[in-house]
């Protein structure tokens, strides 16, 4: 019973894959304590959302370099969106960590960590591009060096073809 | 297995099928999976080549603004009295642009968690000391909420029964789930200078009923300071209102930041007493350390009976290097015996060229508590890239502190840990590397009796990681693995020794 069970869930694992999710629309306070709606700040072609924590060490690595892309593309319609899910023990230092970081895009606050828990994220940071329509197109979790080139062709393709519809 | 169980999962899952194809072209239905195949064991224990698996399906189904989820839990092992397969969270939520309801599992946090903080630690697999039952690291509250959010308004009000994570599955419900706690929060933002809130808590469990009310405020000065202040008591204590120190049931907890050009600086305060609630989580006020030796010595917060600060600085030098100096400390008070935990850190993040980065820490603690005395540690990391998208990564750590037994001074001695990781990056999805940990400390072979404090325990583990798409990740791990304490997402816990082979499937579908 045991194996048949394990080799159920081994062959599910590997091979499903549904459709494109969605992203729910969601209301969360920035750094200053703010109400931000995702609509409200979404970007015109696409949304990078990238979900970090102060405490993350891969996080931290990746900040930068996403800043960088953001300088890029801001022009182009493509909004990011930082969004922190750091506890209570460490919610002191979320906006000296931004500026610190010198974070240029919006960074909201989810603490209960319900927006990750909704789109089944398990682990940080974890990188989604969402399309004009809201639905996740783009998925990336972890970060290597040299994953910025990853995301920034990711992008150059989905504006792409977002131009060719 | 539970044969009403079972079938209690196949009509969940069989109602979610069919609710997607009634409503498929205007739900959604996201399913997320981790799996972990063990065949292995403690360091020492018998099977050494025992097999177990761990299962935890994540189902939510979106139909315009309902929400309905369920988690189902599954663990199989050799021992039948450890085996289960629950439905271990089950919801049902309506939300709209500014009001929410869920029946069921939910997670929340009133304040700044002073008062109450459920949670989840996703991808922690949790194993029981006692009954070595191994469970998703969660701790909810199975009940109903409701929450209420305008500019200017935001209501929680919550009322059921909190999980003691602890408990492990085979316990019966009223085991895992003890209390009940009423309560709620109400928070006016008319004012960005000022934005007060108040909390109300009831907790019942064994015909014991306790109180608790409390104040916060948070706003952001015109000077560009970030403030936060929360106070919470229980409100039986009349005599003692906004009592300090070691009197009074209460906890307190304030913050302020500010950040300039060049830097950025938070500064924390705390003070709790007679505050452990089985449902809570105050702030620790102890920097959460992503190095593995000092993350392992966390001081771990005695709300019992704990005040101190913690002040951290962030400098920037240049672009991309930072500098990040942290001083905390803490006193403890058990009847006439104090105990004080103290800890300065620093550290450099130092891009060396564009393709070298280098980073370096040393910190000094003391931990009277755990009788971790005059604690050095140091750490040294580079990544270099080698060729393009593949990096080397050379982490080095080494830490030396005494314990110190005042009745029997002859079992003195100092503990000493070494760390060597090296880990081969290829972006955009494969990691593998080497893990090697070296201790001379005689509590790890319990061997304090022998005083054989020379000898070095080793471990050493072999990972693998690999993303084979964007929504599936394969782990693998082979070798010995320490335990002792791990701290993540702001919760310390303990992890169990392990030798043998380990496979770890993550999907999102």
């Amino acid at each position: 019973m045991k194996t048949i069970i394990f080799y159920t869930f081994l062959f599910a694992t590997l091979n499903l894959t549904f459709g494109g999710q969605k992203l729910p629309e969601f209301k969360l306070m920035d750094v200053n304590n703010q109400w931000q709606t995702y609509s409200d700040i979404k970007g015109q072609q696409l949304t990078v959302i990238d979900f970090w924590a102060t405490w993350c060490s891969p996080c931290a690595k990746a900040l930068p370099k996403l800043n960088t892309i953001y300088e890029f593309y801001k022009d182009k319609g493509v909004q990011f969106i930082g969004l922190n899910i750091d506890s209570p023990r460490n919610s002191a230092k979320v906006k000296p960590f931004v500026n610190a970081y010198k974070i240029q895009y919006p960074v909201l606050k989810d603490p209960n960590g319900e927006l990750p828990a909704q789109l089944n994220i398990s682990s940080i940071p974890t990188l989604l591009i969402i399309d004009k329509n809201n639905e996740i197109i783009y998925r990336h979790q972890g970060y290597r060096s040299g994953d910025e080139d990853t995301i920034k062709a990711e992008i150059e393709k989905l504006l792409s073809e977002g131009s060719n519809e | 297995m539970n044969k009403i169980r079972t079938q209690n999962i196949f009509w969940f899952l069989t109602g979610c099928l069919t609710l997607l194809f009634i409503t498929k072209s205007t739900s959604q239905i996201s399913v997320s999976n981790l799996l972990q195949y063990q065949v292995g064991n403690l360091p020492g224990a018998s099977p050494s080549d025992r097999t177990s698996l761990y299962n935890q399906l994540n189902i939510n189904y979106l139909y315009e603004n309902i929400r309905i989820g369920g988690r189902i839990e599954y663990f199989n092992v050799d021992n039948r009295d450890q085996q289960y397969s629950n439905f271990q969270q089950k919801f049902i939520q309506y939300q709209n642009e500014n009001f929410e309801i869920r029946l069921g599992n939910f997670y929340e946090i009133l304040g700044k968690g002073l008062l109450l903080r459920t949670y989840e630690i996703p991808g922690v697999i949790y194993e029981e000391t006692g009954s070595r039952q191994r469970y998703g690291f969660y701790k909810d509250i199975e009940g109903i909420l409701l929450r209420y959010a305008t500019d200017h308004l935001y209501v929680k009000l919550l009322y059921g029964n909190p999980l003691d994570l602890l408990q492990p599955p085979a316990r019966t419900r009223n085991q895992r789930r003890p209390s009940i706690v009423q309560g709620g929060e109400i928070n006016f933002n008319f004012s960005p200078f000022i934005a007060p809130g108040f909390l109300y808590l009831r907790s019942e469990q064994n015909n014991t009923v306790n109180e608790f009310a409390g104040i916060n405020f948070n706003g952001n000065l015109p000077i560009g300071m970030q403030y936060y202040l929360e106070y919470v008591q229980d409100t039986k204590a009349q005599d003692q209102y906004f009592a300090f120190g070691s009197t009074g049931r209460h906890a307190f907890y304030g913050f302020l930041n500010q950040s300039f050009n060049w830097a950025s600086f938070s500064i924390e305060l705390k003070d709790y007493h007679d505050f452990t609630l089985n449902f809570n989580d105050p702030p620790s006020l102890v920097r959460e350390q992503p190095r593995t030796l000092l993350n392992r010595g966390t001081h771990a917060i005695q709300t019992q009976d704990e005040r101190g600060y913690q002040l951290e600085g962030i400098f920037n030098i240049g672009s991309l290097n930072t500098i990040t100096a942290n001083h905390s400390r803490a006193e403890n008070k058990f009847a006439d015996s104090k105990f004080i935990f103290q800890e300065y850190y620093i550290d450099l993040n130092y891009y060396i060229t564009d393709r070298t980065l280098g980073k370096a820490f040393i910190d000094w603690a003391e931990d009277e508590v755990i009788n971790a005395l005059e604690r050095w540690t140091i750490g040294i990391l580079v990544e270099q890239e080698l060729i393009k998208y593949w990096s080397l990564i050379t982490d080095l750590q080494t830490q030396q502190f005494k314990r110190a037994y005042e009745l029997s001074p002859r079992f003195n001695h100092t503990v000493k840990n070494h760390l060597l990781d090296l880990t081969i990056t290829k972006s955009p999805n494969l990691a593998f590397g080497i893990n090697v940990e070296a201790a001379q400390d005689p509590l790890e072979s319990n061997t304090l009796n022998a005083i054989d404090m020379t000898n070095y325990k080793y471990w050493m583990g072999f990972n693998f990681n690999y993303l084979y798409s964007q929504n599936h990740s394969i782990n693998l791990f082979y070798g010995e693995r320490r335990g002792g304490t791990a701290c993540s997402g702001g919760i310390c816990y303990e992890v169990q020794p392990f030798k043998g082979f380990e496979l770890r499937l993550n999907s999102i579908f």
